[in-house]
């Protein structure tokens, strides 16, 4: 319905263009000739002159404009466009003619001949035009306007340049002249008239009596002619309507198609539009998946954080032993449960604050002294300090190192004072069972020995056979006792008490005297090399560094044949001080190397020649040089001997 | 001239054992089991050696060192310290007291203490 109605009110619209046209055409002319005789009779030069510019800038632009409409307008049949050329052509002519004219007047007589020329020229297209307008009465009609003006125009000139050229400028002249030019024209278009209905009635100049008959016919084609002339008068209006109706249509339909093709263009952008809309949205929603995925993922790595997070401060909360970590530049970040209850600190009290405040407090001030050296962090290892009395505690400071940085120090307070007391209790119990076992064995042992050796009297053969098997039996004994107090010495070889710097020379020769008798008793050549050498002293459990050296150097002589040679070296090796102790014994076998260091185990080799051996002396030496963070290892071969080396750290180190 | 040696012990065994042993290489041998008492004994008997037990009840084995170290007159007389316990400090902690040389008891019997004894002395005599 909308549809409807538009091209009905576009159809209306042209409608009354075309109509408007029509009528102006009609107006225009004689509108302009009236304008034209006004001025021609009374205007000024100076009027003339605007006028005449007016009308010039108007021919052109009528022609512009004209070509505008008929480019703009492709609808326009041919027959339309021709027309309004037509029109067009025939007003610009006019003008243009008119405005030379007026020119003339003011600017130079030369222009005459032009304008003259033009008129004529306007006149010669009109006639050529004229079937194409209309009727041929309104074209005559035209056709004797045009010619009266001209006529009127070119009288006027005449009596112009007359005047001019006298120098004098007489108006009654030009208006008696324009008056006569006037009446000129009209006697010519009635004349004209006159001339076009005797030519209709030329068959009164024909015979009489055919006259009638010819007269009936006459009226009768008259009537025909008339009859015919309406018809072609309808038919050309009805044309005129089916050509603007056709014209209305086409544009209808040029609409229609321009609009289908608009909307088919806009669907296609719609649908092309639709489907990147989709790529977007797809786009947009595996973004967000994405996205989101992102997002979970750190929500997930956060979470980890946090239970990380929540852990580590867990751990060091509830940590067995005190801990307080600090930043590098020796600022107190956190002070553990366990240190706040043994140290009766307060973390708020202390927390952001440098380490030196801790020296408020008395318990931890003896490690303070241990932690800080020249106002600068100390890494120690296993400081002991005793915060108050009956009470051992070892302070060790760790650097934090991160990947890049250094993120801080962390020192830890442990508690040893149960450790040392069972190593009171361990010390004192071996010492005890060494005495209490021992004295009944070395009693029996020395009484047997005596009684062996005739002290007592003469005995017989049989009692001294019997007699020698009770002393074997009670060196057993001995023996077992031996490995009792070595096992519970395994244990203490993993802590160093008593630590002091000394030089391992006295340390040999006092092994070396402990085995004196038993080396005069086999013969063997034991010699110390490097007894007179300048070796760096070392920070040892002397007492335990000694057991380790005398197990080495007890197994040299146990296990070498009667006769045979130990050498032992002391040297230093890099910043380690080397003890080397080498036999030409019995050798270990390959199978037997392996398992060497390992608690209770004997060589097979080794139990043939001392049956009462523990397996526990190397499990032991080597628990005290790792202890001493020195180094034990050894070279043998079977049947040829053995060295063992092993290496403690100088002082200096 | 016959060397006089006292051997202080609380055991009763070990000191029959060692003067019988000791007697046996023609040293005179006195026995007391009193720290106290052996110091007298000592400058009273012109002992020449002195076999010491470290296993005196209630460690008095090592103040009869430390008073015989600080007596000008018995600081050189040596002093063969034998011992059950043959705990390492203890025997360097003799040593530093002024004992010449140890012996474990169960390592060694009365004719090996003997031998040391004869070696103190050469080694005295070696040195005089």
């Amino acid at each position: 319905m909308e549809e409807e109605n538009k091209t009905r009110l576009e159809k209306q619209i042209l409608l009354k263009n075309i109509a408007l046209q029509v009528r102006m055409r009609k107006l225009i002319l004689p509108l302009l000739a009236i304008v034209l005789l006004f001025f021609n009779v009374f205007s000024p030069p100076v009027a003339s002159t605007v006028l005449g510019s007016i009308l010039v800038l108007f021919s052109f632009s009528l022609f512009f404009f004209a070509a505008l409409y008929v480019k703009k307008t492709p609808s326009l049949s041919l027959s339309a466009i021709r027309q309004i050329l037509v029109n067009i052509i025939f007003l610009e002519l006019l003008a243009a003619w008119a405005g030379f004219y007026f020119f003339s007047f003011v600017v130079n007589s030369w222009l005459i001949p032009i304008a003259f020329p033009a008129s004529l020229l306007s006149i010669f297209y009109l006639v050529l035009i004229s079937p194409l307008l209309e009727d041929l009465y309104r074209t005559f009609f035209y056709l004797i306007s045009w010619l009266g003006l001209t006529f009127l125009i070119l009288l006027n000139h005449s009596s112009f340049v007359e005047s001019v050229s006298a120098r004098k400028f007489n108006t009654d002249i030009i208006s008696s002249s324009s008056l006569v030019s006037i009446v000129l024209a009209g006697i010519a278009i009635f004349g004209v008239r006159i001339i076009i209905s005797s030519t209709q009635d030329q068959s009164h100049w024909q015979s009489g009596g055919l006259r009638k008959v010819n007269q009936k016919l006459q009226n009768k084609l008259e009537e025909k002619d008339e009859s015919i002339f309406q018809l072609r008068r309808e038919l050309r209006e009805t044309r005129e309507i089916l050509q603007i109706r056709t014209l209305a249509r086409g544009k209808e339909l040029k609409n229609l198609t321009k609009n289908f093709q608009k909307m088919l263009s806009k669907q296609k952008d719609n649908l092309q539009a639709e489907d990147e809309r989709r790529n977007k949205i797809q786009e947009a929603q595996e973004t967000t998946k994405a996205l989101l995925n992102v997002l979970e993922d750190n929500e997930k790595d956060r979470e980890k954080l946090m239970q990380e997070e929540e852990l580590t401060t867990t751990i060091i909360n509830n940590f067995v032993d005190g801990l307080i970590i600090f930043d590098p530049q020796g600022i107190i970040q956190e002070v553990n449960k366990q240190a706040q209850h043994v140290f009766h600190i307060q973390e708020n009290d202390v927390q952001k604050q440098p380490l030196a405040i801790l020296q408020k407090y008395s318990l931890i001030a003896p490690a303070v002294k241990i932690m800080i050296h020249d106002n600068h962090v100390q890494l120690v290892k296993e400081k002991e300090f005793s915060p108050q009395p009956a009470m051992t505690m070892t302070v060790s400071i760790i650097a934090l190192q991160g990947k890049e940085r250094r993120l801080g120090y962390l020192a830890v307070f442990h508690d040893v004072s149960r450790e040392k007391n069972i190593q009171k209790m361990k010390t004192d119990f071996v010492s005890i069972a060494a005495h209490q076992l021992r004295t009944p064995l070395s009693a029996i042992k020395w009484s047997i020995k005596m009684i062996l050796d005739g002290e007592a009297g003469k005995i017989s053969a049989k009692q001294k056979d019997w007699l020698n098997k009770t002393y074997q039996s009670n060196e057993r004994m001995i023996a077992l006792v031996n490995d009792l107090l070595n096992v519970s010495r395994i244990e203490e070889g993993k802590f160093l008490y008593d630590v002091q710097e000394i030089d391992l020379r006295s340390v040999i020769q006092n092994v070396l005297h402990n085995d004196e008798e038993i080396i005069k008793r086999k013969k063997m050549t034991v010699s110390f090399q490097g007894e007179n050498k300048e070796i760096p002293k070392v920070k040892v459990d002397v007492e335990k560094i000694q057991l380790a050296i005398q197990n080495l150097v007890t197994n040299a002589i146990d296990y070498t044949p009667a006769g045979g040679k130990v050498v032992i070296t002391l040297d230093q090796k890099g910043r380690d001080v080397l003890v080397k102790v080498k036999d030409t014994g019995i050798g270990i076998s390959k199978e037997d190397q392996k398992k060497l260091f390992h608690r209770f185990f004997r060589a097979r080799n080794a139990i043939q020649v001392r049956a009462n051996g523990t397996g526990l002396g190397l499990f032991i030496t080597k628990n005290i040089v790792q202890a001493h963070r020195g180094k034990i290892w050894f070279e043998s071969e079977l049947g040829k001997g053995t060295t063992f080396y092993l290496t403690i750290p100088s002082s200096q180190s | 001239m016959v060397k006089r040696i006292l051997v202080l012990t609380e055991e009763k065994l070990v000191s029959n054992l060692l003067k019988k042993r000791l007697s046996d290489e023609d040293y005179q041998v006195v026995i007391s089991d009193d720290p106290e008492k052996a110091l007298v004994i000592i400058i009273r008997e012109k002992i020449n050696l002195i076999v010491l037990d470290l296993d005196l009840s209630d460690l008095t084995a090592f103040s009869f060192l430390v008073k015989k170290k600080s007596d000008s007159d018995l600081k050189k007389i040596p002093v063969l310290v034998i011992s059950n316990a043959g705990q390492i400090g203890e025997l360097s902690q003799a040593q530093e007291l002024g004992a010449t040389d140890w012996v474990l008891k169960t390592e060694f019997d009365p004719g090996e203490i003997a031998q040391k004894v004869k070696n103190i002395f050469k080694s005295i005599k070696a040195t005089s």
